[in-house]
């Protein structure tokens, strides 16, 4: 089945399931991203940068409760007109009610191509460059004109796949390992920093991020092993050796554009059983539902650490676990060879 | 070998006559360049008396933008060329009414463009024209491709796409200002991930904008860049030519 030609639809139908929630979430995404293009189309960006937007518009994830995690992606020369740009996207977004980004600093302004592509690793990768660099290939939709948007994803594949080629095997797809690394740092980072922010504000709002670390962000994480394991020329075929490169580079530039949630059924359809879906979407679509209940949402975001009692956290916590157990499930009993890729490379 | 020569516009801008003779005895490929409309009707009406003798390949740049003539009073001039020219280079943004353009047949051929137009840039935005064309050839403009994904990973694409129409080659730098300048050693290594796409029976026209002086060495290096010459003729083409 071609991914491009899939839709959750089919898995749903195939496991006897609906998952409403998810049909609602991604419908609602796609109204939404539809009229920020039309807003951002107002401003006219110029050729050298893109409006994008990451977060749950870019996973087709939309609930009542969703911010615009945006930036303004700028692919080439310095122009001080760029600072214009971000405040006038800014504004457009206030000026139609779009809940702002967090404050963290991540989003919410403009970021450059060249850090994102040079500074892989080594001391000048900070924690907002690897967050920004993976969920712009993992989790970004562009609001502009996608090429600038496209090229710099690119870019930053090229780092991942042609900067560092295997040292002894021939030309193949194969599983690129510089980004699977940098994926599984960032899954890693995003734990260590779920603790640092519940040190930091005392607390506050530590359900509803940990619900999200378990759910969406956990999503996140298995779509950027799938990217990387679908690339292995089991998944993906086999490649002219004189363009094996390039082949791979697309290949995972098709895989990376690809929403979380679709890339994990069409994975599921082809190589995992119903009961592995019904696990994983069953679970998700309950914790979409959660997201889009304002009553409920608050509710986890003012619970007191410690409650463990709390019938709605504890009916989350359930969920997290079905949807570990199905990707568990997935990863190390579905397909002997994403079991053997995920041992081989995922663990050690 | 493949046939390779300079469009007369980078050469020599709106003077065909100078951009020909300035490339007679280095190349055997040629484009004739009427990229803005006031030059079409003087080269057309000189085509007849023009020594080509030399060139084995003569294709024709359609201007690239209309502000006096309509479309139809366009395709009515193209369609008076004749012998030599084989192919005639279009930018699909010009194209509104596919039916005029018909007639053309295989004699046009269709360009992808650079990143200011969001047409006609990638496979998917070129697609629509091929399909509504099916006769249309393609020329690669390998600079456009690289200035839109300098990974080439769009340009691969493209090839996959419409290599079976492939006509032209186009070859240049192309900057972030979209003007096309001397091919650079970081940017034809990078244009080497392609050579076996690029079959040398397919011509290349150079459209870097370069001085006469430099007609040699931006020969070698574009030969280079399409995988004719090895990779020492980017480092140190003039040792190649004076071995």
């Amino acid at each position: 089945m071609n991914l491009a030609e899939f839709s959750i639809e089919q898995l749903a139908d195939r496991a006897g399931q609906t998952w409403p929630a998810i049909m609602e979430a991604k419908s609602d995404a796609e109204q939404h991203a539809d009229k920020l293009r039309a807003i951002v189309a107002e401003l006219k960006p110029s050729p050298d940068v893109a409006v994008v937007a990451f977060g749950s518009l870019a996973r087709e994830e939309w609930t009542s409760g969703s911010d615009v995690d945006w930036t303004l992606l700028i692919d080439g020369p310095a122009d001080m007109r760029h600072f214009d740009m971000a405040r006038a996207v800014e504004e457009a977004l206030q000026e139609n009610k779009y809940r702002e980004p967090g404050p963290t600093g991540t989003f919410g302004d403009w970021s450059g191509s060249h850090e994102l592509v040079h500074h892989i690793g080594g001391g000048e990768d900070t924690n907002q460059n690897i967050t920004r660099r993976v969920l712009l290939l993992l989790e970004s939709v562009s609001l502009s004109d996608e090429l600038p948007h496209h090229r710099v994803i690119k870019a930053i594949l090229e780092r991942y796949i042609l900067g560092d080629p295997p040292a002894t095997s021939p030309p193949r797809l194969h599983t690129p390992l510089f980004l699977l690394n940098d994926i599984v740092r960032y899954w890693r980072t995003i734990a260590v920093d779920y603790a640092a922010k519940k040190w930091q504000r005392s607390n506050a709002g530590w359900a509803l991020r940990n619900a999200k670390l378990r759910m969406s962000r956990k999503l996140l994480f298995a779509k950027g092993l799938l990217t990387c394991f679908l690339c292995d020329e089991e998944f993906a075929g086999e490649a002219n050796p004189e363009t094996a490169d390039l082949d791979l580079l697309n290949h995972c530039f098709d895989l990376s554009r690809c929403p979380a949630i679709h890339l994990l059924a069409w994975t599921v359809f082809n190589f995992a059983s119903d009961e592995v879906a019904r696990k994983l979407f069953g679970s998700y679509d309950q914790f979409l539902a959660t997201l889009n209940d304002n009553e409920k949402r608050d509710h986890l975001k003012k619970l007191e650490f410690g409650a463990q009692d709390d019938a709605l956290f504890n009916e989350q916590r359930q969920l997290n676990r079905d949807f570990r157990d199905g990707l568990d499930a997935l990863f190390f009993e579905s397909h002997e060879r994403l079991t053997h890729l995920t041992r081989r490379y995922g663990v050690f | 070998m493949r046939h390779v020569g300079f469009s007369t516009g980078a050469l020599a801008k709106g003077d065909f006559r100078r951009g020909i003779d300035l490339q007679r005895s280095h190349c055997d490929a040629l484009e004739l360049s009427a990229l803005r409309e006031g030059e079409l009707d003087a080269l057309i009406e000189a085509l007849p008396k023009l020594d080509l003798a030399g060139f084995a390949y003569v294709s024709f740049h359609a201007p690239s933008r209309l502000e006096k003539l309509s479309e139809r009073e366009l395709v009515e001039r193209l369609q008076r060329l004749g012998e030599p020219v084989s192919a005639i280079i279009v930018h699909p943004d010009v194209i509104h009414d596919f039916s005029l353009w018909r007639p053309l047949g295989r004699r046009l051929v269709l360009e992808n463009m650079d990143q200011r137009k969001p047409i006609a840039r990638t496979a998917r935005e070129l697609r629509p024209y091929f399909d509504a064309l099916p006769e249309a050839r393609f020329c690669f403009d390998i600079g456009h491709a690289r200035q839109v994904d300098p990974t080439l990973g769009a340009a691969l694409v493209m090839l996959r796409a419409f290599g079976d129409r492939l006509a032209e080659i186009h070859i240049s730098e192309v900057n972030a200002a979209s003007s096309h300048v001397a091919i650079s050693r970081t940017t034809s290594q990078s244009y080497r991930r392609l050579a076996s796409l690029l079959p040398d029976s397919v011509p290349a026209i150079i459209e870097s904008v370069i001085a006469p002086a430099a007609i040699a060495d931006e020969l070698t290096i574009a030969r280079a860049s399409l995988g004719d010459l090895p990779t020492e003729a980017v480092l140190r083409p003039q040792l190649l030519r004076n071995p």
